[in-house]
């Protein structure tokens, strides 16, 4: 049995859900390979884990919780040291054991809980973007998805659209908006710069965010500089597109098997909002809003998986170029990235990539022939960053120390 | 039987029916007391004038001591009669209104609220359970009458226990307040923000809460939260709420006396201020226009000579205040139809249109116009928007910037929030009403689309000697504009109904209900498609129906 440490949660507006995916995985996995072990990171950075992160009740309960109310969960914390192994626990020593030392008892050692796996589910910020990676490098530990360079590489938009456009996927032109070049003292340079784009409307995004935080669809300068705002209070960096009028979404997820990039089905979220934004309540509330079954994260979208209405031409250039810009990353891993079509000039645009998805596309895989179970495809996840592992073994960690002798 | 036995009997039986009685009235009178902010003497003529002398707990406990005294029969009748007492007590201290579940403004039982009930609750014991065993063992035959008459006066003299609490705990609550607001002074201190103040007798709250979004497009900004204006409140938001990134602190300063806006300024010294209007609200408090004016204006006494000093120019008060304590960048803002004519106004608003997602208008500022919109209703709205452009645009923000935020802005809750609800609009304007805002409430309920026009209200209180010409006054303009009146309470029954019929309101169209959840109910039933109803005001439950202790 190896032991998975599933990490989620983390200082992200997706959040809630990264707690939706890692619980369903959690369900999900092999238990008859896998011991799994829960790691919840609240929203200020902590660290958690116990029986009770399994309790989806759990985390509402957590979150406006009062100071000093009983957690019944423990908090533990992962140290960068090579070959520490696993987590740290957290927790202050007992009365018991203080007065056994001050009696010459032997002082209370930071125990250890093992994991020979990280599987982090975090989406957005610190999770998605390569820290979280580099933290797990440094516990020369395997961690399954996306290594530190094509998730830090895949969080930029701008400098994902780059670079799938210099590997010949067609990108849609941008503007980017850095926070110092903003100035809410004179905004007039930026907001002329942008107009050069094309005609209204333009569609102004934070570069460095997933989800739909900040996202608008902005119709004269007004309403630009509104959406600037906002997007600077989420990132410091902004970055603004022409608007496709007649738009539909195309996603695509990608996984490598044998090395190779292989591409899911091909999936259309549907829009339900009037403002041509996805907004974070189609994707994750689901139909008729709260009040229904508890969400299951981005499994809950309306969607078409394979439409038959899509000419097979498309849904083949969306597969190709899926691939190209996953390996131009470097990608590991389930990815999904998005595409925009354009209905009237019939053409297909690359428009970003979630290094880990929601859900991890799980249903994608479900839907492609050949078809992967969620168990199957968490285990072909696992199976892989093992080797990634065993071949980073072979590189030479010796660094010696000759300068200060 | 024994007659020691009988005797402790006896006393166990009144003391457990007095005891579950008092704990549950203690309760029901914290409500009151925690909405005139544990304030003894507005407690004790909210008391007064509200004849909340005890009734229940006396309808049993009287007729035991009379009947006791009759019988004087000792001991042995009289075990019999206090059991039948213990019963009565203990089904009206179930009866017994419970303030933490009912009511429009639900009692929160803080430490402090629990702290004070406690020592209340011990007071009352203190001054029944000697007195009691006393009389009923010297007093002889003659003795349980008296206990249960000693009853009848603890009864009475409950609010009491509840003063004397607060009083004998409010040196303890003072060090401890002063503990978290020297907590408070570091935490400013070291985040060390641009503290914008502002006060006025309106639109403070609304002015702070517009201003808090505009300073927002420009670096981190924190506000108090809802009506916070008190060295507490403030201190408690700072504890809970400011962060080292805050650049801008806008803080609303209640003058509730003279001293207490100089209070708010020695605590957290701003280096601009905003003056919304000098009115009459709570001039009972104040005395005199005069004080109110004084009280004010301790805050632009308090903006440093270098300092911005923005004033509603349509407002005399605020505007003789600008002239008095001016500073290096002295600003007014208005519509410019009322005194100077709007030729000495940095910022002035014209062309202004009321529409049912907002207003539209035009700004003018340093010699430019700027058409913009607003999902904000009413002129008082207009007015707190232009106090906060002025001082966002003083602070140096580009009026394209504020603009395009005023033109996303939420409305604030409760302050002419206009809300569809299936067929029927809902001008929701609860919040703490006065003249100017009611006024202007009528208008924006003028203007909206609709066939039926309701008006919901209590009408508006604090206003002194002024209150009831007040209130006739915007009762015979709701005539004009409403098709519908729903009075709510006593309080001021007589000058609406009187404004009304002024007006020219025909007596089918005024209806009168003693609590805003029967006028409500009404109008559940009532209501058709195409109604606009305007809800203005909302009373706390100290001024709502009577109270039966």
């Amino acid at each position: 049995m190896k032991n998975v440490a599933i990490v989620y949660g983390g200082r992200s507006v997706e959040h809630e859900i990264s707690v939706i995916t890692a619980l369903e995985a959690a369900q999900a996995i092999d238990t008859t390979q896998y011991r799994v072990t829960l790691v919840y990171i609240d929203l200020h950075g902590r660290w958690w884990t116990g029986e009770k992160l399994k309790d989806r009740a759990f985390y509402a309960a957590f979150h406006g919780r009062t100071e000093g109310a009983k957690l019944e969960v423990e908090e533990v914390t992962l140290l960068p040291t090579p070959g520490i192994g696993g987590l740290v626990r957290g927790s202050k020593e007992g009365v018991l054991a203080s007065v056994a030392r001050l009696f010459g008892g032997a002082p209370k050692k930071d125990v250890v809980l093992p994991v020979d796996v990280w599987m982090p589910l975090l989406h957005g910020t610190y999770g998605e973007d390569g820290c979280i990676q580099g933290l797990f490098e440094l516990t020369e530990l395997p961690y399954t998805g996306a290594p530190v360079r094509a998730a830090a590489v895949g969080m930029s938009k701008p400098t994902t659209k780059a670079l799938a456009a210099q590997r010949g996927v067609p990108v849609l032109p941008w503007e980017v908006v850095e926070q110092h070049q903003w100035s809410t003292k004179d905004p007039t340079p930026v907001i002329e710069r942008l107009t050069t784009l094309g005609p209204w409307p333009l569609f102004v995004k934070p570069a460095n965010l997933g989800s739909s935080v900040g996202v608008a669809k902005v119709d004269d300068a007004p309403g630009l500089i509104a959406a600037l705002v906002k997007v600077f209070q989420h990132d410091t960096q902004a970055i603004v597109e022409p608007c496709v009028v007649d738009l539909s979404e195309i996603n695509v997820s990608v996984r490598r098997e044998g090395g190779a990039p292989v591409a899911s089905v091909v999936e259309m979220p549907v829009r339900r909002s009037k403002s041509g934004v996805l907004t974070y309540e189609d994707k994750y509330v689901g139909p008729g809003g709260k009040k229904k079954a508890p969400s299951a994260g981005m499994a809950t979208m309306a969607r078409v998986t394979d439409p038959p209405e899509l000419p097979a031409e498309f849904k083949a250039a969306a597969r190709a170029y899926a691939c190209t810009v996953y390996d131009a990353l470097g990608c590991q891993g389930v990815s999904r990235i998005d595409f925009i079509l354009d209905g009237a000039k019939g053409a297909l645009y690359f428009n970003e990539i979630n290094t880990l998805p929601g859900s991890v596309a799980h249903y994608l895989w479900s839907a492609s022939s050949p078809s992967l179970t969620y168990t199957e495809l968490l285990t072909a996840m696992l199976d892989e960053a093992e080797a990634r592992r065993a071949s980073e073994r072979r590189i030479s960690r010796e660094f010696g120390f000759k300068a200060l002798k | 039987m024994n007659p020691t036995v009988l005797l402790v009997l006896h006393v166990a039986l009144l003391l457990v029916g007095a005891g579950a009685f008092i704990a549950r009235r203690l309760i029901h009178l914290m409500r009151y007391f925690q909405q005139e902010e544990y304030d003894s003497v507005r407690f004790w003529a909210w008391c007064r004038d509200n004849g909340a002398f005890d009734r229940r707990g006396t309808v049993v406990a009287l007729p035991t001591a009379l009947a006791l005294g009759a019988a004087h029969a000792w001991p042995s009748v009289t075990v019999g009669a206090a059991t039948g007492a213990m019963v009565g007590l203990l089904a009206m201290a179930r009866g017994e209104v419970d303030p933490r579940v009912t009511g429009k403004k639900k009692l929160v039982m803080t430490q402090r609220a629990t702290r004070i009930y406690r020592l209340a609750l011990s007071l009352g014991a203190a001054f029944t359970v000697p007195f009691v065993i006393v009389l009923l063992v010297a007093g002889g035959l003659f003795g349980p009458a008296l206990a249960w008459l000693w009853l009848v006066v603890i009864f009475q003299i409950t609010p009491l226990f509840l003063m004397l609490a607060e009083r004998l705990l409010a040196p303890g609550e003072q060090r401890i307040q002063d503990g978290f607001q020297a907590e408070a002074r570091k935490i400013l201190a070291d985040v060390h923000p641009t503290v914008i103040g502002i006060t006025g007798s309106y639109g403070k709250t609304s002015t702070k809460m517009i201003l808090g979004e505009l300073l927002s497009a420009d670096a981190p900004t924190f506000w108090t939260a809802k009506s916070i204006n008190t060295p507490m409140g403030v201190t408690r938001e700072i504890r809970e709420k400011m962060k080292a990134h805050h650049t801008w602190a806008v803080m609303e300063m209640g003058a509730y006396n003279i001293g207490s806006v100089k209070r708010l300024c020695d605590f957290t010294p701003p280096k601009a201020a905003i003056v919304t209007a000098v009115g009459i609200m709570h001039l009972e408090r104040f005395g005199s226009p005069e004080n109110v004016y004084k009280a004010k204006s301790e805050l632009a006494q308090a903006v440093p000579a270098d300092g911005i000093l923005v004033c509603n120019g349509d407002d005399p008060g605020a505007r003789r205040m600008s002239v008095e304590f001016a500073k290096k960048t002295t600003l007014l803002y208005g519509f410019g139809e009322g005194p100077g004519d709007g030729d000495d106004l940095a910022t002035r608003m014209t062309h202004v249109e009321t529409t049912p997602e907002g207003s539209r208008f035009t700004l003018h500022w340093q010699g430019k116009a700027y058409p913009g919109t607003t999902p904000l209703h009413g002129r008082p709205m207009l007015s707190n928007l232009m106090a906060a452009f002025t001082m966002a645009a003083a602070q140096g923000v580009h009026p394209d910037v504020l603009l395009a935020v005023i033109r996303t802005l939420r409305p604030v809750e409760n302050r002419l929030q206009v809300q569809q609800m299936g067929a029927v609009t809902w001008l929701h304007d609860a919040y703490n009403s006065n003249p100017a805002g009611f006024d202007a409430a009528l208008d924006v309920l003028a203007t909206m689309p609709g066939t039926r026009r309701i008006l919901v209200t209590p009408g508006m209180v604090e206003l002194g000697d002024q209150q009831e010409a007040r209130n006739r006054e915007v009762a015979a303009k709701a005539a004009k504009v409403c098709d519908l009146v729903l009075l709510v309470g006593e309080t001021n029954r007589l000058a609406l109904a009187t404004g009304l019929r002024e007006g020219g309101a025909k007596d089918d169209a005024v209806r009168w209900y003693a609590r805003r959840d029967e006028a409500f109910a009404a109008l559940q039933k009532e209501q058709a498609p195409g109604d606009v109803v305007l809800v203005e005001n909302d009373l706390p439950d100290l001024y709502e129906g009577t109270v039966i202790l």
